[in-house]
């Protein structure tokens, strides 16, 4: 074991700009990939069924931002006004767009109704600029579990950093 | 304790690479499988009908209800790593302003299951499929050759109407299938009408143009004739 | 400090460490003017970690506060520049510090400015004209062999020397400083001058028989034959030193 007191300051401050890289580095990559898919949130984690059987909960969904003309049939992720919760699901319909916004419906494949229910009051179409904030192309079953996990069980993430601290710290190079 | 923490770390990392790796070839092999999908979609009938959004609204809306026959062979977008094919067909007309792009709007859909994924309430059953659970030979080969249809005046899922409330008398209306190809893992697509690499463009899959009728009155339309075709949704309350 | 760690004599990253630690310290406290420890290279590596690190902090706290679609101009720059800097911060760590683990100086030439000293690419010209002496060490081990490996460079002569970590590290994994400086101080010369006492001739198991010429071993024997006869041995005193 690594006694830090007894480390050298340079072997200190080594050790802790090694935990602030590991952070750094997975926050930059994210910021990348934000600016690459031009997405503020370009990768989500399937927190409802209401896309079943395509999308499970915990399933991990990619996003791309560019290309704004989305179509009907793909899957965007949105934002209801007001709220911070994100929703995946399938446009259904589509009109406007050229010089003015491009409205979208969506519906869940697992719901019989649309989404007009669902959206702000007075809202009965999405914005595809303002609301959306990404269309899913890519897909990885499963392991955004451990984000619903974590959000469940807020100690979790405690002990989470806490391990991961410590290992950084522990372990040299 | 030290040294088991590092073993346990090591060999997470590796179990983590493979499996990384793993799925990244199965997420590859589905572009070097070859695709000819091909389709032939005709109108059957369209109506054009006054209706309100839903029972509780005061609104009146101009609803189209159309009727298609579909066949389609689709069964070279099933590889390995297809968990199923989202299936649809929209109606596609010309706004109104002449500076927008036309609007669509899904009038059916279908979620086409892989033989490989889990029985769920949502997939669709081609009517006249055996009860896949008795050991049926025409069962099995349904099974076997997923993506296969031949629909006879198959009515609508949705009856649709425009933002502006008015369809009747429209133009140039096209139905086009399309569909969405879920994998177990990797990059979701969808169909194309220009052929990519050893993937075919969709042959056929498209109707002449043909127009909406004026609204009739709802006395004078059989109730028969506008029901809708009901889909296995589970949630069938308020969205979620 | 680190004659009191214990380590898992199987970890051979562990063994490293330990004996890199030491190092410093032995180069810094040897009885006959000390090296100065450098800390350039250390010094460079930290600042790009740090910087970079800055950069990624400060974008998290205007990411925060303002929002994406507000910091969506600066975000791309900015992450741009953070992998940049942790190009430059790798680059720097595999190709300029090469695992340098003591970089110092002693004598007359003491470190002046960092940056004409230790240009560590020009090791092979070297600097010939310095009255004192500069030293850098860089140390490797290979994969699942106990051996540890030093590269050293005195004033731009390069020194590869070797040894089994068996060498200092006792069997239950306590490092002993003695046998370690021994070594040094008997592999490197400037070490030796400056630490004689430390200086052995015969370490451990090496092949002794090539370098003994025999008119000299015929020598020994009479001195051995003479003090057995005689019953006083000149040599003794310093044979058992020796030992």
């Amino acid at each position: 074991m690594l006694n830090l007191s007894s480390l050298q300051p340079r072997q200190l401050a080594a050790q802790i700009l090694n935990f602030a890289l590991v952070l750094s580095t997975a926050f930059m990559l994210w910021k990348g990939l934000s600016v690459a898919t031009d997405s503020p949130s370009p990768i989500v984690v399937v927190l409802s069924g209401s896309m079943e059987p395509a999308f499970q909960r915990g399933d991990l969904l990619f996003l791309w931002n560019r290309g704004q003309d989305t179509q009907v049939g793909e899957v965007v992720v949105y934002n209801v006004r007001g709220k911070d919760i994100p929703i995946v699901h399938r446009v259904v319909r589509r009109f406007g767009g050229g010089t003015g916004p491009l409205r979208l419906l969506t519906k869940g494949d697992n719901n019989a109704a649309d989404d007009t229910e669902l959206y702000a009051r007075g809202q009965s179409f999405l914005n595809r600029q303002e609301d959306v904030i990404g269309s899913v192309v890519g897909y990885i079953p499963f392991v955004g579990y451990v984000t619903i996990l974590l959000s469940e069980y807020p100690w979790l993430k405690t002990v989470m950093l806490g391990l991961m601290g410590l290992t950084v710290v522990l372990q040299r190079e | 304790m030290h040294s088991t923490l590092v073993r346990a770390q090591t060999a997470f990392g590796f179990f983590t690479t493979v499996a990384f790796c793993v799925a990244a070839l199965i997420a590859l092999s589905g572009f070097v499988s070859p695709q000819t999908p091909s389709a032939d979609i005709k109108l059957r009938n369209v109506q054009v009908v006054r209706g309100r959004p839903n029972y509780y609204s005061t609104k009146k809306e101009e609803y189209a209800h159309i009727k298609f026959d579909l066949d389609t062979d689709l069964s070279t977008l099933f590889t390995w790593n297809t968990k199923q094919v989202f299936l649809y067909i929209t109606a596609t007309y010309p706004s109104l302003k002449p500076s927008e792009p036309p609007s669509s709007a899904i009038i059916w859909d279908a979620i086409l299951a892989s033989p490989s994924a889990p029985w769920h309430q949502n997939q669709y059953e081609a009517p006249g499929t055996p009860d896949t659970r008795k050991s049926d030979p025409e069962a099995q080969k349904a099974i076997a050759a997923p993506g296969i249809l031949h629909l006879q005046n198959q009515r609508p899922k949705y009856q649709i109407t425009d933002y502006t409330g008015k369809v009747a008398n429209r133009s140039d209306v096209v139905l086009e299938l399309g569909w969405n190809v879920q994998p177990w893992v990797g990059a979701l697509t969808w169909r194309g009408w220009s052929d990519w690499g050893v993937w075919k463009g969709l042959k056929g899959g498209r109707t002449e143009r043909f127009g909406f009728p004026g609204v009739k009155e709802r006395v004078k339309v059989q109730k028969e004739d506008l029901g809708t075709a009901k889909g296995g949704e589970g949630n069938r309350g308020k969205p979620a | 400090m680190t004659s009191s760690t214990k380590v898992p004599v199987y970890s051979l990253s562990d063994l490293k460490n330990t004996t890199d630690d030491a190092l410093p310290v032995y180069l810094t406290t040897l009885p006959n003017e000390p090296f100065k420890q450098s800390h350039y290279l250390a010094d460079v590596r930290l600042v790009l970690g740090y910087t970079a690190v800055a950069i990624a902090g400060v974008l998290f706290y205007f990411d925060w506060t303002l929002g994406w679609e507000n910091t969506k101009a600066y975000t791309g720059p900015a992450v741009l520049a953070y992998f940049l800097l942790n190009g430059v911060f790798t680059y720097w760590i595999w190709a300029v510090e090469k695992g340098t683990v003591f970089a110092g100086s002693r004598g007359k030439n003491q470190v002046t400015s960092p940056r004409q000293s230790y240009r560590p690419r020009s090791t092979s010209t070297g600097w010939t004209d310095s009255a004192g002496n500069k030293i850098t060490m860089a140390s490797k081990t290979k994969d699942h062999i106990p051996i540890y490996h030093l590269t050293v460079s005195v004033d731009g002569r390069k020194l590869d020397i070797k040894a089994p970590f068996t060498q200092w590290f006792s069997a239950d994994g306590y490092f002993v400083a003695k046998p370690f400086q021994q070594w040094l101080a008997s592999e490197i010369s400037v070490i030796g001058e400056a630490d004689p006492n430390n200086v052995v001739e015969e370490i451990g198991r090496g092949n002794v028989v090539d370098g003994v010429r025999p008119e000299k071993v015929q020598g020994v024997l009479d001195q051995i034959r003479k003090g057995a006869t005689t019953g006083s041995s000149p040599g003794s005193g310093k044979a058992r030193r020796r030992g």
